[in-house]
């Protein structure tokens, strides 16, 4: 216990100065209480992330200056660049997505698909990436929640809202081949086919979950 | 409760809980503190045996947040609760992944059993009720011999429907007017921000008696008495030397609608009311007459008819088909807006728990109850306060290093004859003196 002769109040704790004003205090006996903790934890994921963005901008900032320094332009700095945004995004949201598998297979997918697309696109156009690798990586993203969910059926309330978007997403290379943009039909078929049939594997398989949980995602 | 019902379980929030998941961020956590300070240091794995037993009676604080595509809600965590020592500092956040899912934390340190509650979840009433079940389960494993009850006798007639309902829709249909939002910007306290939005805690106790005597010689209650201090602190330690813009110092008053309304809910069921004062016309207003304004301002706004009318407003917004309709990432960000634009219509926060029991045979175990409330950028410094058996504890949270209000506080209760003893959390002593060590 000690005492501050300015604020004429009591302290429980053993610190010198007068919490209130600042004063030094008398000791009256020498017994303290410690309620609270003295080391306090400090974060270290908000400085991994700021770390990783940093290097991310010193690497993008080495590509521009290589690029303006020699002399003939090429695709590379573009593509090295792109590469570099995707890694960065994709680490800090793996990060930041606490062991949210379903949320990291979904960003993975449509990541994934649009990484590859921009490579594709700077590189030739000749569309193997919506022709085959959308459409699989899609049927892939499907097929690893569905395992997930037939599992552990517990898991399913945590899994089927991006079952159900990735599953959507396999209908959209369906619309990309109407506009005749894709020249290869057959995996692109198979993918939207696959997604349909996941849905309504949904309703059949798990319909009491499936219907419990989609009322109250959706309650107004 | 079977493992189907709770596969099966979900909740809506409540309509005070509502707007808490849209604006919590790491600036403002929207948690509070109930700790309880026991006579001997706390046994960890009676704590962790406790906790299981008490989220077995009330299955309603075992739930996890969930965000659906219209609202908010809450269904069954079947993650084991954790009971862990207390390294954070109080009010720090709750979200989906620090807490194992859960919407509270549970910690101890020394002689310290601390409840952090995301206020989503419940209000202080409905903290108090669990941490004290937990508390019951606590020393009926540590003195199986000593006590006897099982019961806590607060709450003796109600099902588990009622402890998990809203009570806001049950009775929002009682007033006939819709209560207005005062919403003019009131001061606000500014300093020097503490490092990584840590909190400083300073607890005054006083003795209740003492307090209430000094309450009654001025006419009034306790609460509206501390209300009148913290206003004329606020003033003199910060307003006077700061006094560019007109406005006023609002302190909002939490109030306990359990004590109005016919209700043994263990949500949140509490409206918030403010009493402001305009201090810029005026110079140099004596303490007297700050007191005299508060007790009449706050007479006219605790009362049934005001606060139903509180209600009726809260609830008729969240029964608009068309607000209903908009989907979550607007509402957060509409909801957002509101929320500052509230605070921002505040200076500070008093809360005040009330007189706290516990059966009759625990009370030789337990030292004192504190109540930590949580501040932000707006309000960055609040009371808590609850009195057990002789002991007020008067907890000023604070955002800011600053602690001249504090002292102002406790200076004008000191004067008046009250003897306090003072605690914190804040360990440093100051740039030029070496930190301590941690005797933990």
């Amino acid at each position: 216990m000690r005492l501050c002769n300015r604020c004429h109040v009591h302290i429980e704790n053993d610190i010198d100065l007068c919490p209130l004003c600042g004063q030094n205090t008398a000791e009256i006996d020498d017994h303290y209480e410690l309620d609270y903790p003295t080391n306090i934890s400090k974060k270290k994921f908000k400085y991994l992330i700021r770390l990783i963005i940093f290097l991310a901008i010193v690497a993008i900032a080495t590509i521009l200056t290589i690029d303006f320094v020699v002399p003939e332009h090429s695709l590379w700095a573009v593509i090295a660049m792109v590469t570099t945004l995707y890694l960065t995004i994709t680490i800090i949201f793996a990060v930041r997505s606490h062991r949210n598998l379903g949320l990291m297979i979904l960003a993975n997918v449509i990541g994934f698909s649009l990484f590859m697309i921009f490579i594709d696109s700077q590189t030739g156009t000749v569309w193997w990436s919506i022709n085959y690798l959308v459409p699989a990586v899609i049927m892939l993203g499907t097929t690893i929640i569905t395992i997930i969910i037939v599992f552990k059926p517990m898991l399913l309330r945590d899994y089927i809202i991006y079952q159900f978007i990735i599953a959507l997403l396999g209908v959209a290379p369906l619309i990309i081949w109407l506009l005749k943009i894709a020249t290869v039909d057959w995996l692109i078929i198979a993918s939207a086919v696959y997604s349909l049939l996941t849905f309504i594997g949904m309703f059949i398989f798990k319909d009491r979950r499936t219907k419990h949980e989609l009322k109250k995602r959706f309650h107004m | 409760m079977s493992r189907n019902y709770d596969e099966f379980y979900w909740e809506k929030l409540d309509n005070a809980a509502k707007i808490y998941p849209s604006v919590t961020s790491k600036k403002s956590t929207n948690v509070y503190r109930v700790s309880v300070k026991l006579v001997e240091m706390v046994e960890p794995d009676l704590l962790q045996a406790a906790l299981e037993k008490a989220l077995e009676e009330l299955p309603f604080f075992g739930v996890k947040l969930r965000k659906g595509f219209f609202w908010y809600y809450l269904e069954r965590n079947f993650a084991k609760p954790m009971v862990s020592i207390d390294h954070r500092f109080p009010c720090a956040s709750i979200d989906k992944f620090n807490a194992n899912g859960f919407l509270f934390r549970l910690t101890y340190y020394n002689k310290m059993v601390n409840f952090d509650g995301f206020h989503v979840l419940t209000d202080g009433f409905g903290a108090l009720y669990f941490i004290k079940t937990i508390l019951l389960h606590y020393f009926k494993q540590k003195y199986p011999e000593q006590i006897k009850t099982d019961v806590l006798p607060e709450i003796e007639d109600a099902s588990s429907r009622e402890f998990a309902s809203d009570s806001f829709l049950r009775h929002w249909r009682e007033s006939e007017e819709v209560g207005k939002p005062y919403r003019p910007q009131a001061y606000r306290i500014k300093g020097v921000p503490l490092f990584n939005r840590e909190i400083k805690v300073i607890h005054g106790i006083v003795s209740t008696k003492a307090l209430l005597a000094l309450a009654k010689k001025h006419n009034t209650t306790i609460t509206i008495f501390l209300t009148a201090v913290l206003m004329y602190s606020i003033y003199k330690e910060s307003f006077q030397y700061n006094m560019r813009k007109n406005r006023p110092i609002e302190i909002s008053v939490p109030v306990n609608l359990r004590a109005y309304f016919d209700s043994s809910t263990l949500r949140n069921f509490f409206a918030v009311i403010s009493t402001g004062m305009d201090f810029y016309q005026n110079r140099n207003i004596p303490f007297d007459e700050v007191l005299a304004f508060v007790k009449e301002d706050l007479k006219t706004k605790i009362n049934r008819e005001h606060l139903a009318a509180k209600i009726k407003y809260n609830v008729s917004a969240q029964q608009n088909i068309m607000l209903r309709a908009i989907p979550i990432p607007i509402k957060d960000l509409a909801l957002k807006i509101i929320y500052k634009i509230g605070e921002k219509s505040l200076t500070s926060t008093l809360t005040n728990m009330g007189r706290i029991t516990v059966p009759e045979e625990l009370e030789p175990f337990i030292d004192r109850f504190l109540i930590h409330v949580w501040v932000n950028d707006v309000q960055q410094k609040k009371i808590g306060m609850c009195s057990y058996k002789d002991q007020m504890v008067i907890s000023f949270t604070s955002g800011i290093e600053e602690t001249s209000i504090e002292y102002r506080f406790f200076k004008i209760l000191t004067d008046y004859g009250l003897g306090v003893t003072v605690s914190t959390n804040w360990q440093e002593t100051g740039a030029f003196t070496a930190k301590k060590e941690d005797k933990g």
